[in-house]
């Protein structure tokens, strides 16, 4: 039986190292190495992900439309590059691998800028600033998330929010859902104690989703949201940067971030 | 070549740092599984007994679950037990949401399992035993079940082994076994492939440790044929 499965392991670890192999970088003809802005210039098209599970940023109304904040600015974008923006919704905790493996061309996405992520990709200047808020059921009646003992706190797999609570030592378990709208609705069926997600979405679900929470304590940290492209890519992290900056100046941000928000969340 | 020799050596490297780190999935895995293959078990053989006893609506409502639940995608069982069901008052904690689905979707399976095995017993041995004076339910006990459980080891063992692989769904409800560690993982390090070498790698050791103690049973059962 053990040499079975030796024989059976060894076989499946053949498969999976060719993970191991490198990826060619994409050449033309004259040795240049072609990147993806090129190829959505031809195509027309510029493909984004997000989960559309993250409102207002990105998410899912009653008529079954992708909408948000996120969605807005990539339509502003991808008008400023003369193309159509596609959004492609995706897994958060596989989104980085998605990118990387070219299933999409970029991530607008709520994501944060964190020193791990920037080795594996290049992210543009931010499109916002946002907070990580715990969010606590609306009984709670406690200052702070360090003054619950053997708290039960719901995040979303793969989020910053994630890494920051495994920190904490009040903590006694990390519930891990596949999406914040999820995550909310296990603290109204009182599964959890509270969550910790970004304040502005945390926010919204008290207002427009009638989500039985309170912001409790100060945000636990800030963190600065951008785009994130390939590493193979420099002209089309610099395209993008010049349209995100180019919609900043000539107002168009400034129209998304007030209809969503009435404020101006870059200057948070 | 060497950049090929240097990634394997990182990747044997992250396999060796993680595969403990599985391990409390592992445990998890295992007791869903576990739980989930004994009540279900128990389950489908009452289920088939009350299918068995000729009585109207026994049968019909075994009859129903059955269909109902070999019907529907286990993940909607389990995405039902877990977020629908709190709404009507039911709020069952993770664990036991996932043990519960689980355990009824592998009963209705090995309902039929039982069934086809009994029904496979030729009609001779309960003419047999009826002749001998038994009741119907002296012959199942001593003559006919003993008989239809060892045809079923076999069919039996399949559905254990499915049942192991899907334990792998309570991730969804946010149980943190073998697929929910892969994942959280490949999401810290964005390196799927030794993640998911070692998430296959315990599925494999536990599905090969499992079929071989049902052959060891299979074969001690058999020790009175030819």
């Amino acid at each position: 039986m053990i040499k079975k499965i030796s024989i059976l392991m060894v076989i499946m670890m053949m498969v999976f190292l060719v993970g191991c192999v490198d990826n060619g970088d994409t050449t033309t003809d004259t040795g240049v190495e072609a990147d993806t802005l090129d190829s959505i210039i031809e195509r027309g098209t510029m493909t984004f992900a997000m989960t559309g599970a993250y409102p207002p940023f990105n998410y899912i109304d009653t008529d079954g439309e992708l909408i948000g904040f996120d969605i807005d600015i990539a339509n502003a974008i991808a008008e400023k590059l003369g193309v159509e923006a596609e959004p492609v919704t995706v897994l958060w905790d596989g989104i980085i691998g998605g990118l990387t493996s070219e299933r999409f061309d970029m991530i607008i996405g709520s994501m944060a800028v964190t020193e791990d992520r920037l080795k594996q990709v290049n992210f543009t200047e931010p499109y916002y600033y946002d907070g990580a808020q715990f969010f606590g059921k609306a009984d709670l009646d406690v200052q702070d998330i360090s003054e619950i003992e053997d708290a039960v706190v719901g995040v979303v797999t793969g989020t910053t929010f994630q890494n920051f609570l495994e920190n904490m030592d009040n903590v006694k378990d990390i519930m891990q859902f596949e999406s914040d709208i999820d995550n909310m609705r296990a603290v109204q069926q009182g599964r959890t104690d509270g969550l910790v997600t970004g304040l502005l979405v945390g926010l919204n679900g008290i207002e427009n989703f009638d989500m039985p929470l309170e912001p409790i304590g100060d945000p636990l940290y800030t963190e600065a949201c951008a785009i994130a492209i390939r590493k193979e890519d420099p002209k089309l992290l610099e395209a993008v940067d010049n349209a995100l900056q180019e919609i900043i100046e000539d107002g168009t941000y400034a129209e998304i971030s007030e209809k969503w928000f009435g404020v101006n969340i870059l200057e948070n | 070549m060497s950049q090929f020799l240097v990634k394997i050596i990182e990747f044997i490297n992250v396999v060796v740092e993680y595969t403990p780190k599985f391990i409390p999935g592992v445990i998890i895995t295992l007791q869903l599984s576990f739980f989930s293959i004994l009540l279900g078990t128990i389950l489908g053989f009452i289920v088939t007994m009350f299918k068995m006893s000729k009585l109207k609506p026994l049968m019909k409502a075994t009859d129903m679950y059955v269909g109902l639940v070999r019907g529907t995608p286990l993940l909607l069982q389990l995405i039902f037990i877990f977020y629908a069901l709190p709404e009507i008052g039911i709020s069952l904690p993770p664990f036991s949401s996932a043990v519960i689905g689980l355990a009824f979707h592998n009963g209705a399976y090995i309902s039929e399992i039982f069934r086809g095995a009994i029904e496979s017993i030729d009609y001779g041995q309960r003419e047999a035993a009826q002749s001998l004076g038994m009741t119907k339910w002296q012959s199942m006990k001593r003559i006919i079940l003993p008989q239809a459980f060892k045809r079923s080891v076999p069919a039996l063992g399949n559905q254990f082994i499915i049942a192991v692989k899907d334990s792998s769904l309570a991730s969804v409800i946010t149980i943190t076994e073998i697929i929910m560690l892969a994942r959280q993982y490949t999401a810290a390090t964005f390196n799927p492939w030794p993640m998911l070498f070692i998430a296959g790698g315990y599925y494999l050791i536990i599905t090969t440790i499992l079929s071989k103690g049902l052959l060891i049973i299979e074969n001690r059962l058999k020790v009175y044929e030819r």
